[in-house]
């Protein structure tokens, strides 16, 4: 579990260390399915789904204290928003590196 | 209401949701989840919710829509939206969710110590304002309820006895009011007539007033009693027993019906109006003469010398008013000169209806564009009885039984018995449509029908005035204008003309034996009007 998230969810909602589990494991599975919804709609398909897949994502980034998956959404917005197809890509592929390392940490 | 607060969160993350239980778990709130507007709407409408925690951007219906759906039937339930701003460098969605007075906004992640602050003094205020709202309506019901009251403590509206026919508008400008009026009868054809206008408005005002119109019933128990000395007397109830903050106007007359002789005294309030139909002549009682408004001062005096006394005709109509009257303003806020209501009293001598009188007066005013009331409306006229000769009248209340005393009574009137019969039939098809199609439904106690017959340029006149709901005889009535009814060949038949008049079964009768019916109607005070055939030595 990364330390910071855990950090901000115990700080977040004033919970003892014995309940983070639960919200982190939630937020896994969050990632798990924003990388899913990428991975389906991709950069050719439409910049519009790419920018609601980010909204939802800086939702539960802000909400879980996962700053640095919340500046690669923001990153990735942006791009979309740009319609600038070699950076989504880009960013995309920072997103599912980091889920990668999200993972490894369990 | 209970002190838990009861909160729907919407938001298509299941993540997002797990935090908002996170913040809202323990004790002091319910919270009830939805991952979709659909879900959202039904649990909104099955359950009691004090706040609504809405995300924007949720696939199908989003946070907007959704709220839009839900002020559809609630303006006032306050939602807070719960989302990051990071796309709204336009402020466009930060604009989307203030519009709405009861929407607020919260960025997501704002811990658990803010979240429970804002929904606290949120649904805080929500509840206040509910319970004002409730006061308010319990307060306005309250109001209507005293203002019922206070009209069970004036005359009935119409009053006819031996001496006297008396008729009055009372309009309230908040249900209840400071006008108040009396007409008491003590002894020998003598009267105090009493009219008076509490200064302000309201339940203070009325308050006032019942006391005053207790008063005025015991203290007239003293049949000997001067009109000055009553105003003194009740200026010292007022100052001194009442302890008022407020004053009263008042106009105070013994009127002597027998000797035709009036007494009058005025403490500040408009003269008493006398209406000739013999001379078409329009006087006031308006002179230099009177006092200072009650209440001002406990040691006032209100010297017999400022009384003012006068013999008047037997046709007079008397007609007074308080405050409210001349101040009925039009759009331009301008108020009616005292001439031009003098006049518009004048125009009314042609055609003299003590009865409808009042309320013909108000109507004018508002048809000249005087509608607006910024005071309470109270208009009385009255005439002594012995000056309509030949006419039999009663006032009866609006109740079935009275039906048949009224036909018996007024066929009685002429020995021609083709004519009594014809009498009786009007007289009951009239009272039986006014009692079911007029009066029945109303959720007041029964009202009262004034019922005159006599003859009228040569005509046999049957005249009805009541303040009873819309019926119609003549099965045209849709407007306020008068509607004549004039037979003809070929008309329809009852039940297929008149929507009103079930009963029907007289109604071809009274069109045969009538020249004409007319109606009209003021200020909710129906005037009906039935002019018999003449009677030839054929017929």
């Amino acid at each position: 579990m990364k330390a910071d998230i855990a950090a901000h969810l115990k700080e977040l909602l004033e919970l003892e260390d014995d309940e983070i589990k639960e919200f982190y494991d939630a937020f896994i599975k969050e990632f798990d399915k924003s990388c899913t919804d990428l991975q389906e709609n991709g950069v050719d398909s439409d910049f519009q789904k790419l920018r609601i897949i980010t909204h939802t994502m800086f939702g539960y980034c802000e909400n879980m204290g996962a700053m640095d998956l919340f500046a690669l959404a923001k990153e990735l917005n942006a791009a979309a928003k740009a319609e600038d197809v070699p950076t989504c890509q880009a960013s995309i592929q920072k997103i599912f590196k980091m889920h990668e390392a999200y993972l490894a940490e369990g | 209401m209970s002190d838990v607060i009861k909160v729907l969160a919407v938001d298509d993350v299941e993540a997002n949701l797990m935090i908002i239980r996170g913040c809202l778990k323990g004790d002091g709130f319910e919270l009830v989840t939805c991952t979709n507007a659909v879900d959202a709407l039904q649990k909104f409408k099955e359950q009691y919710f004090d706040i609504l925690l809405l995300d924007v951007i949720m696939p199908g219906i989003d946070g907007f829509e959704l709220r839009k759906l839900i002020r559809a039937t609630d303006p006032d339930r306050p939602i807070i939206f719960l989302t990051s701003m990071v796309e709204d460098k336009n402020m466009t969605m930060l604009n989307q969710i203030t519009w709405d007075a009861n929407t607020y906004y919260l960025n997501k992640a704002v811990g658990k110590k803010t979240l429970i602050q804002k929904i606290t003094e949120v649904v805080t205020t929500y509840r206040q304002k509910l319970m004002e709202h409730k006061y308010s309506d319990q307060m306005e019901e309250e109001r209507a309820l005293a203002g019922e009251l206070q009209k069970v403590l004036l005359p009935n509206w119409c009053i006819c006895n031996d001496d006297v026919l008396f008729s009055s508008i009372y309009v309230p400008y908040m249900h209840v009011s400071g006008d108040l009026y009396e007409m008491i009868p003590f002894g020998d054809s003598k009267y105090l007539f009493f009219i008076g206008d509490i200064s302000g408005h309201g339940l203070s005002a009325a308050l006032y007033m019942a006391a005053v119109q207790s008063w005025l019933k015991m203290t007239l128990r003293d049949s000997d009693i001067k009109i000055h000395e009553l105003m003194s007397r009740l200026n010292k109830f007022f100052c001194e027993d009442l302890q008022s903050k407020n004053y009263m106007t008042a106009l105070a007359a013994v009127i002597d019906f027998k000797n035709n002789h009036i007494s009058l005294h005025s403490a500040g309030h408009p003269g008493l109006i006398f209406a000739s139909p013999g001379k078409k002549s329009v006087t006031t009682s308006d002179t230099n003469k009177g006092s200072m408004p009650l209440g001002w001062m406990a040691d006032a005096e209100f010297p017999e010398s400022e009384n003012y006394d006068c013999d008047f005709e037997d046709d007079t109509i008397f007609v007074a008013i308080t405050d409210g009257v001349l101040d009925m303003a039009n759009e331009d806020s301008q108020t009616m000169p005292e001439e031009d209501l003098y006049s518009l009293i004048q125009c009314q001598l042609d055609n003299p209806n003590v009865v409808a009188l009042p309320y013909r007066i108000k109507g004018i005013m508002a048809k000249m564009g005087y509608d607006k009331a910024p005071d309470d409306f109270t208009i009385v006229a009255f005439q002594k009885r012995s000056a309509r000769k030949g006419l039999v009248e009663r006032v009866i209340p609006a109740k079935l039984p009275e039906v048949d005393k009224i036909a018996h009574e007024f066929s009685a009137i002429t020995d021609d018995l083709r004519q009594s019969t014809e009498i009786d039939l009007c007289v009951r098809e009239y009272l039986n449509n006014v009692i079911v199609h007029g009066s029945h439904d109303r959720k007041k106690a029964p009202d009262l029908i004034y019922v005159g017959i006599g003859m009228e340029n040569g005509d046999l006149v049957l005249q009805g005035a009541e303040r009873g709901g819309k019926w119609d005889i003549t099965g045209t009535r849709e407007t306020n204008d008068p509607q004549l009814f004039t037979p003809e060949p070929g008309d329809k038949k009852p039940e297929e003309e008149n929507l009103f008049a079930t009963s029907g079964r007289g109604i071809q009768i009274i069109k045969a034996i009538t020249q004409y019916v007319s109606y009209e109607t003021n200020c909710g005070l129906n005037e009906t009007k039935f002019v018999f055939n003449k009677r030839t030595p054929e017929s």
